[in-house]
């Protein structure tokens, strides 16, 4: 359970997105305000979703909307639910495609195939721009509207999706609980061994340590900059995996007398462990030593699907055994990615098992079906991904974690939630957390909504292109029949009841 | 390493593994919170992987 839990938080963002915001924010100085983010919105969250969705699971529910209503009984509580599974489905959607690219890559660096350092290469540029080819060509984006994906990115797609069909399928216990079993000890191991072999990389541009020393070295005048709180806070939401749904959806299935306090603490710990001891001393370390500090400035600034995609495979491919090296770390996206990927695509299945009496294979077949049609658009127009990822993946899991903290200590009640967290719990919270839980968490979190909406959403809505305004017109389509299940289904449970 | 980078880095480790190493204390302690997840939803189907019954 508690691997599932963590299995769902560890992802991608813990190896390319925590050390790219870390080396741009201040360096060891980010550790502060991440710690405190950690303690007042990390820590609170992942308890409010933990206990709601054992609080919902005791009563048959494991999606949002249902638990809302159970919480809160308003007509907008399943309103504001639905959010609960239009996330969850929107991310799954595409991520399951960027998922995909670590197992295409993989494949490619076992088979030998990937590109080479381009002879004469003397400049981090020079040195990445044949992956930075290759990358372009594997997804087929040559600049136009409509991307051209490659063979292999089309093949892996499918690989990718009938794995996590068919974990899906064995259900919760058999399946992910199964799966992530293996898949967390095995990317753990890939970790250590791929920390050992960086951590050993010198060159005669630099050294790991010297990325190390990049890396944490506190720039303490960075925590006068408010954005370097809001990026460590940031942070946090997205590494465990918080606003999502899915751990209401997976704490469903928890025993109604069983523990949460510290079932949720210890998945917040291992989400911390791989993100802050290996995700911090794998990629920027090797960036640094391979690179120099100049070099691997350049490539934090270029965002962390440069550093996963473009710049690690280069400097894989210049170390003995590189193509190994490659492979073990796409592989170890590929396992961090799918134990993150089933978890977001639960709760839709769990929405169809629940509300509608479907069974699993039916359940698991409809929610990867409308993944199929969906994803159509995320790999075939340009910039769907990364506008969905706008929508839903950066603004839409804040909004919803508001909501959820609000429905949980206001609406349902400061007392009652604070009891049905620490119910049955093996450790006692500390009463300190009801005060964080109820005033602090949510008032961060304005500030995290308020500070994004003035940076962020003007430059969004400046965007007017045909194809972002197709991406925004399918994603409001998804949540109209999204409303229309959840509408049906609250009928028919209604319905139900009466009869009763 | 700079002693201030080793520092932090130090502080950031030793918080993750310290938090980490707290849980799994006491988890040991007691083992009954590691359990499997029930199949279908705590209050549902009534039957875990193992086969043990799960009914309230």
């Amino acid at each position: 359970m508690i691997l599932a839990m963590a299995g769902n938080a560890i992802g991608l963002g813990n190896f390319l997105r925590f050390p790219v915001q870390a080396a741009e924010n201040g360096g060891g100085a980010f550790m502060i305000p991440y710690i405190i983010a950690f303690i007042l919105i990390g820590i609170p969250l992942m308890w409010i979703e933990w206990a709601m969705g054992r609080f919902g699971g005791a009563r048959g529910h494991g999606t949002a909307p249902a638990v809302f209503s159970l919480l809160w009984k308003s007509r907008f509580a399943g309103i504001i639910g639905i959010f609960g599974l239009w996330i969850p489905l929107v991310v799954a959607i595409y991520y399951v495609y960027i998922e995909s690219w670590t197992l295409g890559y993989s494949i490619h660096f076992l088979l030998g195939t990937s590109p080479a350092i381009a002879p004469g290469a003397d400049s981090a540029k020079e040195y990445i721009e044949p992956f930075s080819n290759f990358l372009g060509n594997y997804i087929g984006a040559g600049g136009g509207e409509i991307l051209t994906p490659s063979a292999m990115a089309i093949i892996a797609f499918v690989v990718t999706l009938l794995v996590n069909f068919f974990i899906l399928l064995k259900g919760i216990s058999h399946g992910i609980e199964r799966f992530a079993k293996i898949a967390l000890p095995a990317l753990f191991i890939m970790a250590l061994i791929l920390l050992v072999r960086v951590l050993t990389i010198k060159t005669e541009v630099g050294s790991a340590v010297e990325g190390l020393n990049f890396l944490w070295t506190p720039d303490l005048g960075a925590l006068r900059n408010p954005r370097v709180w809001v990026a460590a806070a940031g942070q946090i939401f997205f590494t465990l995996s918080l606003g999502f749904g899915a751990i209401i959806t997976y704490a469903s299935y928890v025993r109604s007398k069983q523990d949460i306090a510290l079932s949720g603490l210890t998945s917040a710990a291992l989400n911390e462990t791989a993100e802050v001891v290996l995700g911090g001393s794998i990629a920027v370390p090797a960036a640094v030593a391979f690179f120099g500090i100049a070099g691997a400035v350049t490539i934090a600034q270029s965002g962390a699907f440069s550093l996963g995609f473009v710049s690690l495979p280069a400097i894989f491919a210049s170390l003995p055994a590189g193509q190994y090296l490659g492979f073990l770390w796409f592989f170890l996206l590929f396992f961090a990615g799918l134990t993150s990927s089933v978890a977001i695509t639960q709760p839709i299945i769990a929405f169809f098992e629940d509300e509608y009496g479907l069974g699993r294979t039916k359940s698991v077949l409809i929610t990867m079906g409308i993944i199929v049609v969906s994803v159509l658009m995320v790999i075939f127009v340009n910039e769907t991904l990364d506008e969905w990822d706008f929508w839903a993946g950066t603004i839409g899991i804040v909004m919803f974690g508001l909501m959820e903290v609000l429905i949980f200590m206001w609406a349902f009640g400061g007392e009652n939630a604070w009891a049905e967290i620490n119910r049955n719990g093996i450790i006692q919270v500390p009463r300190f957390f009801y005060y964080v839980l109820r005033y602090i968490t949510p008032l961060f979190m304005f500030i995290l909504i308020g500070w994004w909406a003035a940076e962020l959403l003007p430059q969004e809505l400046e965007k007017s292109h045909w194809t972002i305004w197709a991406a925004r017109a399918y994603l409001i389509a998804l949540f109209i029949v999204l409303a229309v299940l959840v509408l049906v289904a609250d009928k028919r449970r209604k319905e139900k009841n009466n009869e009763a | 390493m700079k002693p201030d980078a080793l520092v932090f880095m130090i502080l950031a480790w030793g918080c993750a593994l310290g938090l980490l190493a707290y849980c799994i204390y006491k988890l040991a302690k007691n083992p009954q919170v590691v359990s499997v997840l029930t199949n279908s939803g705590n209050n549902k189907k009534t039957q875990d992987s193992s086969g043990n019954s799960d009914t309230e």
